[in-house]
């Protein structure tokens, strides 16, 4: 294969770092960049900064919903109601049934 | 018109999202988020979730192109100031892919431009990130800032 690295352009690399080339261009670009450190060295660049840029929003996605933005959803009163219901249903449910058991056994 | 419980799934990539198209500061990403939800109401909004994620991710980049950063927005060092420093076509771009994980199909669709376009975006927002990387000595090593500055300014 006589692919010259200035044949990549930065487009394409890009597109190799996201999983969005061909099988068969993926084949032919992963043996380019073993020859030529420049280009390897640009693509490990770029996921250095994939890694960073995911970690420093990561956090923004895990911390809990603040309530000023809950109260101002649409129909946020009758869908919250119904959205609490449906996650504590299932447990109160468990717990009177277990209960109850409970209870017949005493008696 | 969806309700508050077929987003509520949606809130937390939408508020990172909205974070990495403002800056860091949270009541400005949370009011852009919530004009998102505004915005989509006037329209025919989409039933199912992947749909509705899709108008709101674009209603977002939408309305964070329209206007200026807000005031609180001022990273002093490190990545996230070389990504506020980015256009922000390109802001939107990167972040959809990268953080995102949107496919080229999707980012392009959503943001109204040809894939061409969003690839060259993307590679252009990455170059100008890896110029400020190897500029600053402090990018190269974010982990240093958490504890003792590696290097010292002596004067």
């Amino acid at each position: 294969m006589t692919i010259h690295p200035s044949a990549i352009s930065d487009a394409e690399l890009c597109a190799f770092l996201d999983g969005e080339v061909s099988d068969a261009r993926r084949a032919e670009l992963t043996l380019l960049l073993r020859r030529h450190p420049a280009l390897q060295n640009k693509l490990n660049m770029w996921r250095t900064q994939n890694s960073w840029l995911r970690a420093a929003f990561a956090a923004r996605a895990q911390e809990p919903v603040p309530d000023t933005l809950l109260q101002a959803l649409p129909n946020h009163r009758a869908s919250v109601r119904t959205h609490q219901v449906k996650i504590k249903q299932p447990e109160s449910a468990q717990l009177q049934a277990f209960t109850r058991t409970d209870d017949d056994v005493v008696t | 018109m969806p309700d508050a419980t077929a987003l509520f799934p949606l809130l937390p990539g939408l508020r990172r999202f909205a974070s990495a198209l403002l800056g860091s500061p949270k009541a400005p990403a949370d009011d852009l988020v919530l004009r998102a939800i505004h915005q989509i109401q006037h329209d025919a909004p989409p039933e199912d979730a992947a749909h509705l994620r899709s108008a709101l991710l674009a209603a977002l980049a939408g309305l964070a192109q329209c206007e200026p950063l807000p005031e609180e927005a001022h990273p002093a060092e490190g990545l996230e100031k070389a990504l506020l420093d980015l256009p922000v076509a390109h802001r939107a771009a990167l972040v959809l892919i990268n953080v995102e994980n949107c496919s080229y199909a999707q980012a392009a669709q959503l943001l109204g431009i040809s894939r061409n376009v969003l690839i060259g975006r993307l590679a252009s927002a990455r170059q100008m990130i890896a110029r400020r990387m190897q500029a600053d000595t402090q990018m190269t090593m974010p982990m240093r800032r958490q504890g003792a500055p590696f290097l010292r300014l002596v004067k």
